[in-house]
């Protein structure tokens, strides 16, 4: 507990430093434009929110993550159940997944642009193909990672070929799909604002981009901290999540992520 | 893991006896290994498990499968199981053979064979609920107040400790109340202190319950003072190689290891598996010498 007041202590330290350091900085630069002070974040905030820009972009932005990311989580689980049970699905399907895996999000925008025009479309896409690869490769670790002894216990006590999926195959799985959805969540996230920079008329990558043509620098910062409280508030919210749906996995946090 | 003081007191509590029937069929629970053989393919060829084991075992006998390691004990189990399937020879439990594994002969592993995600009040349940027991939860509790775990039924396997999380592995085989109990090297990963207090439960619970036990272990101790007759499986070739009838009498406790009978057996067996753990010794000189 002591710990726990010390550390959230030491963070608030480093967020006051960082805008003490900003402070000084932008007083000494003296230029609104390049680095104005935290305090004309603030207004920009303020004005924002008042005029209604802030909420219509943010909801524009969830808008495209959640059908993103709801359309990458659907084909990475179906691909993932279909490779499971057909073993030369697997073998016909991974070496063009590894083949496009290393391909970055926003190499992806500009085919996309071209397929699906300008609009959510694009977004949609490259959102998707942000989220699909974490889901995909994580959920078909998990797959793999159910133990032989696991297996052995449930079928001497009786469990048959169905009971086994689920009782042993799933519960064992889900935590790694649920650390997929959670990484392809946060890449799908940053993806969007990229897709917006260039290929929207709208949501908080749009913002940023449109109040850099204005000179308006208060308010792409605006842009930027949203887009960081967001993804900050999205990744605590699930890792609270999955604490509170797999108990058992304390012990095993040291496993890391596959992204 | 050393015994918490809720351990002691779990095992004392479970001393007071608990009233008990033997709720399996009496007559249940015979085994049959005959012309038994193991051989697995390899890289570098065959390799054999077991060559040639007959073996009759009565209901209700406490067998003890002793020998060094490699001496394919654990594949024996593996077979009875029917995780493993023999190349040549039958297993045949009540006369019928043996081809996948069953509830009447449920396994207890070394460790780490409790459901993770499951508490342990679930994890002994789990077989009732495979066999469609209605009142699964109420029963997996009795079983759990058997091993002296009532309280902790509410608990994650992780959050036991080594000599706990054994005992709900026992629970969780005894609920389903089985003719014939396997265990693997089930004391094998606890401490001195815990695996006699394991071994001492164990034989209270056997004594009121008389189901057949094959118990696999490498601890000459653990074997003479748990069993009724021990089989020594030798190394090079894996056959059997020695069989012990244990006459200390039941119930046994701490005196059984005092007894010049125990200290016989313990000096008979002790140079039977040296002799054959030395065959590898023997093997390992020839090659470092070539």
């Amino acid at each position: 507990m002591r710990s726990l007041v010390r550390a959230g202590l030491l963070g608030f330290l480093g967020i006051a430093l960082l805008l003490a350091a900003w402070t000084i900085a932008a007083r000494k630069l003296d230029n609104a434009i390049l680095l104005p002070p935290p305090t004309a974040l603030l207004a920009g905030l303020r004005e924002t929110l008042v005029d209604g820009t802030l909420a219509r972009d943010l909801a524009a932005s969830l808008k495209r993550v959640l059908c993103g990311f709801g359309l990458a989580a659907t084909t990475a689980l179906a691909l993932v159940l279909t490779t499971v049970s057909f073993r030369p699905m697997r073998q016909l399907v991974l070496p063009v997944l590894a083949l496009l895996r290393p391909i970055p999000p926003i190499a992806w925008v500009p085919i996309a642009i071209l397929w699906f025009g300008l609009g959510d479309s694009p977004s949609y896409f490259v959102t998707a193909v942000a989220a699909f690869f974490p889901i995909f490769i994580n959920s078909l670790a998990g797959v793999g990672t159910v133990e032989e002894q696991h297996l052995r216990a449930a079928r001497c006590l009786g469990a048959g070929r169905l009971a086994l999926i689920r009782f042993v195959y799933l519960p064992s799985a889900l935590p790694n799909v649920f650390t997929g959805l959670k990484v392809g969540l946060g890449q799908s996230w940053m993806a969007v604002v990229t897709a917006e920079l260039i290929a929207a008329q709208s949501g908080l990558g749009y913002m940023i981009e449109l109040n850099r043509l204005q000179l308006e620098t208060p308010r792409v910062l605006v842009g930027m901290l949203v887009i960081a409280v967001v993804g900050a508030l999205m990744t605590l919210s699930l890792s609270w999540a999955e604490t509170l749906l797999f108990p058992w996995r304390q012990q095993h946090r040291r496993k890391g992520a596959i992204g | 893991m050393a015994a918490t003081a809720h351990e002691q007191l779990a095992l004392q509590s479970l001393r007071t006896s608990i009233p008990w029937t033997r709720p399996s069929a009496p007559g249940l629970g015979a085994i049959a290994l005959d012309g038994l053989s193991v051989r697995f393919a390899g890289g570098r060829g065959e390799t054999v498990a077991l060559a040639n084991v007959d073996l009759a075992i009565a209901p209700g006998e406490f067998v003890a499968i002793l020998g060094p390691s490699g001496c394919g004990k654990s594949t024996l189990l593996n077979v009875i199981a029917g995780f493993e399937h023999p190349s040549a020879g039958r297993v045949l439990v009540d006369g019928a053979p043996v081809t996948a594994p069953g509830p009447e002969r449920p396994v207890v592993f070394q460790q780490h064979s409790l459901f993770p995600w499951m508490t342990a009040l679930d994890n002994v349940a789990f077989g009732l609920r495979m066999a469609g027991q209605a009142s699964a939860r109420e029963r997996a509790r009795h079983y759990l107040g058997l091993v002296g775990l009532a309280d902790f039924h509410h608990r994650y396997p992780h959050e036991l400790s080594g000599g706990m999380q054994q005992r709900v592995g026992l629970a969780r085989a005894l609920a389903v109340e089985p003719s014939i109990l396997l265990m693997d090297e089930p004391f094998g990963a606890l401490d001195a202190q815990t695996r006699v207090l394991m071994q001492e439960q164990l034989l209270r619970l056997w004594e009121q319950w008389r189901h057949t036990v094959v118990f696999v272990t490498h601890d000459i101790d653990e074997a003479i003072f748990l069993a009724d007759r021990i089989m020594v499986f030798g190394l090079l070739p894996n056959v059997l190689c020695g069989a012990f009838d244990v006459d200390l009498p039941r119930p046994r406790g701490r005196g059984a290891r005092a007894s010049a009978c125990y200290q016989g057996l313990y000096d008979a067996l002790f140079d039977l598996i040296r002799q054959e753990s030395l065959k590898t010794f023997g093997a390992a000189d020839t090659v470092t010498a070539s």
